[in-house]
Order: C-alpha cells, then sequence, then structure tokens
C-alpha cells in the first residue's frame, strides 16, 4: 500500500471539536513521555536517543538516495518532506525555548541568592519578561516598536560598532612585519583593502576600467584577481578539509559513536 | 626614558579610539566625492535581477540583526529596490536570528509606496524559520505545504494572489541572501540543484572573501561585498544613498588602518636599528 494513503487514512485531518482535543491529547501524552524518559536508566534512555538519532538521519539518508518513480522527481518518502521540515521546525523552536529557559532559571538564582552581579540578572530577567509581552500582545504597537527599534537595535547596533575601535587598535599593536610570509600578507592585504575603497581606486582611477589591457593593472582588477585567483583556491582546499570532517562528524552524531556525549556520561552513571 | 621609536609603537590606545572617533564623524559628515568602480560580483547581481523571469517568484532571505545593519540593511534595500523596479513578485523569509524578518520586512514596507507594492499581491513575508535546512528541504517539494502561512496577516499562503502559480522552486526565478552568516552552504547544498533560479549573496564583508570559490565556480551568480557592495548597486541604480555617503569613512578608516600599521612597523624598525625592543 501506498505509504502516504496509508498514513492520510490512518490519521485523518482533524475536524470540529477534534481541532481543540488534538493538541490537548499531544500535550497530555508529550507530558506523561516526559516523565517515562525520566524514569528510564541512563542505558536505555541512552539507546532510545540513538535510535531516534538513527531514524531521522535515516529518513534523509533514503530520500536522498532512493531511486524515484519514472515520470516524477519523487520517491515513496518525498511526500513527507514538508512534514518532516516543519518537525525540525519545531523543535528548532524548541531549543530556543529551552535556551530562555536556561537563561532565566540561572538568572533567577542569581537574583533569589543575591549573588554578584545580580542587579544585572534582574535587568536582564525584567528584559526578558516586558519583550515577550510587548511582542506577543502589543506587536503591533509603538510600544513594541520603541523597545525593538529604539532600545534592542540601537544596542545590538551599538555593542557590535565597538568592535572596529578593538580592530584598529589590535591590527596597529599586532600587525608587524617580523618574516617574509608576513611581508607578502601584508602586501597582499594592502591591494585588496586599497582595491576595495574608492580612495584606493582612485589611485589608479586614470587607468580605464574595462576594454584595455592595462585594465588589469587598476588596483580594483589586481584585488579582484587576488581574491578570486589567490584566496578562492585556498579557501576550496580549507572546505574539502572540513567537508570530509563535517561527514566524518555528522556519520558520527547519526550513528551515536561521538563520544563525551551527554547521555554517555549519564550511561556511565547508572 | 623610551625613544620616539618605541613609542610609535606603543601609541595609547584611546588616542586610537579618538582618531576612528573623529575620523567616522568627519567622513559622514564630509563625504569625499570619490568615483567607486563596479566589479563584476556586483554586476552579477544586477544582471541576475534584470535577466529574472517577471511570471516567477523572487525570494530575498535574510539572516542579519541590527549588529550588521550597517552593511546589510543597504544591501537588502537595494536588492529589493530594484526587484520593484523591475515589477518581480517577491517573498521575504528569514533564518537564523528572528530580528532579521522584522528588519527586512521594514525595509520593504517603506520602499513598497514608492513602486505601488502591495502586499499578498506583489511581496510577502514568509517569516522566520528556526531551521533552514528542514526548511529549504520542504521547500524544494512545495512551498506552500512547507511554510503554511505568512507571517504578517497570518494567512494561508493560497489565500495570496502572488502565490497563484507558485508550487516549488521551479517557480522561483532569483534567490538572494542578505547574510551575516555562513547560510550559503544550506542554499547551495540543498537548493541550488533543484532549480535553474540564479543565487545571489549580500554577506558582511569578513564574510566575502570565503564565496570566490563558489563564484569562481558560477554556483553563486554575483554577491555584493559588504557595505562597499551596496555602495556599487546603488551607483548602477542611479541613487545616492546612505552606502554612498558611508562609504566615505569605510574609506578613512581603512586608511588610518594602514597609516598606523605602517607606524607601528617604522617604530619597530627604526627600533632595532637603535638596538632596543623591537
Amino acid at each position: 500500500m501506498n505509504l502516504q494513503k496509508f498514513l492520510i487514512s490512518a490519521f485523518p485531518a482533524a475536524k470540529g471539536s477534534m481541532i481543540w482535543i488534538a493538541p490537548l491529547l499531544v500535550i497530555a501524552c508529550s507530558v506523561v513521555l516526559f516523565f517515562v524518559l525520566q524514569s528510564l536508566p541512563g542505558r536505555a534512555r541512552k539507546a532510545l536517543i540513538a535510535s531516534l538519532t538513527f531514524l531521522a538521519g535515516l529518513f534523509y539518508a533514503l530520500e536522498f538516495f532512493w531511486p524515484v518513480r519514472k515520470g516524477t522527481d519523487e520517491n515513496f518518502l518525498t511526500f513527507a518532506v514538508p512534514t518532516v521540515g516543519n518537525v525540525i521546525n519545531v523543535l528548532a523552536a524548541f531549543t530556543l525555548g529551552l535556551g530562555v529557559f536556561s537563561l532565566v532559571r540561572i538568572h533567577t538564582g542569581k537574583v533569589v541568592k543575591q549573588r554578584e552581579g545580580w542587579p544585572n540578572s534582574a535587568v536582564l530577567l525584567i528584559s526578558i519578561v516586558v519583550m515577550a509581552v510587548a511582542g506577543i500582545r502589543f506587536e503591533n504597537t509603538l510600544f513594541f516598536r520603541s523597545l525593538f527599534r529604539d532600545v534592542l537595535n540601537s544596542f545590538d547596533a551599538a555593542m557590535f560598532a565597538t568592535l572596529a575601535f578593538f580592530i584598529i587598535s589590535a591590527a596597529y599593536r599586532a600587525f608587524r612585519i617580523k618574516s617574509a610570509e608576513a611581508t607578502l600578507l601584508m602586501v597582499a592585504a594592502l591591494v585588496v583593502m586599497l582595491g576595495q575603497i574608492p580612495i584606493g581606486q582612485y589611485l589608479t582611477h586614470w587607468i580605464p576600467e574595462n576594454g584595455s589591457f592595462a585594465s588589469i593593472f587598476r588596483l580594483d582588477s589586481i584585488s579582484n584577481w587576488l581574491l578570486l585567483t589567490v584566496n578562492a583556491p585556498a579557501t576550496r582546499a580549507i572546505g574539502f578539509g572540513l567537508g570530509i570532517g563535517g561527514l566524518a562528524i555528522a556519520l558520527r552524531l547519526w550513528l551515536s559513536l561521538e563520544r563525551g556525549a551527554f547521555f554517555e556520561a549519564k550511561a556511565d552513571e547508572s | 626614558m623610551s625613544s620616539f621609536a618605541e613609542n610609535l609603537q606603543n601609541i595609547d590606545r584611546r588616542y586610537l579610539y579618538l582618531t576612528l572617533l573623529l575620523i567616522v564623524v568627519i567622513g559622514l559628515l564630509v563625504p569625499i566625492p570619490l568615483p567607486l568602480a563596479v566589479g563584476p560580483q556586483a554586476r552579477g547581481v544586477y544582471d541576475a535581477i534584470e535577466k529574472a523571469d517577471p511570471r516567477k517568484l523572487a525570494i530575498v532571505s535574510t539572516l542579519w540583526s541590527a549588529s550588521t545593519q550597517g552593511e546589510n540593511r543597504p544591501q537588502t534595500r537595494v536588492i529589493i529596490e530594484h526587484l520593484m523596479r523591475r515589477k518581480l513578485k517577491f517573498a521575504l523569509i528569514a533564518f537564523g536570528d528572528p530580528q532579521s524578518t522584522i528588519l527586512a520586512y521594514e525595509v520593504a514596507d517603506e520602499l513598497a509606496p514608492k513602486y505601488g507594492y502591495k502586499y499578498g499581491r506583489d511581496w510577502i513575508n514568509f517569516g522566520f524559520r528556526a531551521d533552514i535546512a528542514g526548511t529549504l528541504k520542504g521547500m524544494v517539494r512545495n512551498i506552500e505545504e512547507t511554510l503554511k502561512q505568512d507571517t504578517k496577516e497570518r494567512k494561508p499562503l493560497h489565500q495570496f494572489p502572488i502565490m497563484k502559480g507558485i508550487r516549488n522552486f521551479d517557480d522561483v526565478g532569483f534567490i538572494a541572501e542578505v547574510s551575516a552568516s555562513a547560510n550559503y552552504v544550506s542554499w547551495l547544498g540543498l537548493v541550488a540543484g533543484s532549480t535553474d533560479a540564479p543565487f545571489c549573496y549580500a554577506p558582511t564583508s569578513v564574510m566575502a572573501p570565503e564565496l570566490y570559490t563558489y563564484i569562481d565556480s558560477g554556483q553563486i551568480a554575483g554577491m555584493l561585498f559588504g557595505i562597499k557592495g551596496a555602495a556599487e548597486y546603488e551607483r548602477m541604480l542611479g541613487i545616492k544613498g546612505f552606502t554612498t555617503r558611508a562609504i566615505t569613512p569605510v574609506s578613512l578608516t581603512l586608511i588610518l588602518l594602514f597609516v598606523l600599521i605602517g607606524l607601528g612597523n617604522y617604530g619597530m624598525f627604526a627600533s632595532r636599528r637603535q638596538g632596543g625592543k623591537a
């Protein structure tokens, strides 16, 4: 039987009161599942999580490698890709929630016990609550826009802008020509950066931009040549290394062979 | 007593900060009218939009927040402005940072009245998605089934006229990603092979060099190299916006950087000649 048809018949779309009952059932099942998982010994939990990880990876691997039906670009799993994508999005959203929960837990503890720097934690907690209320309840109001645009965005931009000061100071102190390699790096950096700015380009602006052999001697042309012909192969080589490393790590994660994982430590404890 | 050469190597950082601040402020107030050559990468983005099929949807994906808005906002702006000039239908989508969807929406919403663009008919906001890989895999098969509804009106996508005839990436004519991160890996790995739509990238300057390998291979049709790329684009569009003015402080800051590095190295060599500390 066609897997898609089977799933549609087994799990028909919720209608009427089931639209409300179904999510409540899901929440109830999730709560039960949570306590069941909590009560499992470490080794059993690890085996369960390894199995789920393997199945999740297997779905995308099978969907990618399984031959498609004649005349279509789809195989028996392709229909489920958007749904699985949505499931992953929900899980990823949960990780955001988990991050907020962790922040709140740690900083609440700090405020309650009045540890060093607790006023900063209090500001953080108040900000989280105010921003959440503003975003959920007053999204299209001046209150939210003011908090988002005038406060959050301004702080964010100001924090990042301070980097320029540190970079100037660090480059001035660290960039010393102490070897042939450092000289080469310095010259290349100088040419590339000059080629990116109008003042640098102005130095060779008298050379035509296009249509002449001399054009290759313009600073922007040399800068572009360095980026495309020297930088790109080096980046590609690094990319190959990263790709192979990434593949190895992906396989280790998929097969739950990665050592030092949280549940392995838990399993060792039990 | 330390020599002049040694002092040149150890200028108090407060003077450096003050000089930088002055240069940026003066540069913004008094722009230097210097010509800026349009590079082949920015030209690639321009040509990709010029050649895009008006019957198809353009997608502008964003991953930036206020921290990199100095570069990413003008990049988003010029791309959207060009799409609007060409009367291309487009959709916004955001990954990675939830701020991104609001900031990009603001840019499009601000430009829309100028070009008579109506939400839902000419453009739409798909909103923020936490996971890029799962979302893109789903969109390759079916955009509506994956994204379900828009972010502004929270209505099912099929209710918007812009989505009529749009099923998957076969119906997409242009893709641009404006980003402060390495999202291009997902776009190239999961989407590029499933569509004929050219893929363009607009990263921050610090990220741009790693993209050249994909430009060289033709997988990325064009790129806006940070704020300089946006300034080049403004030149091609014939507008004098923020980047045309902001490129002066950027230039002056880099000149300051060269001067300081030069002074530091001169100090080091002079100090060595005098037998001092290098």
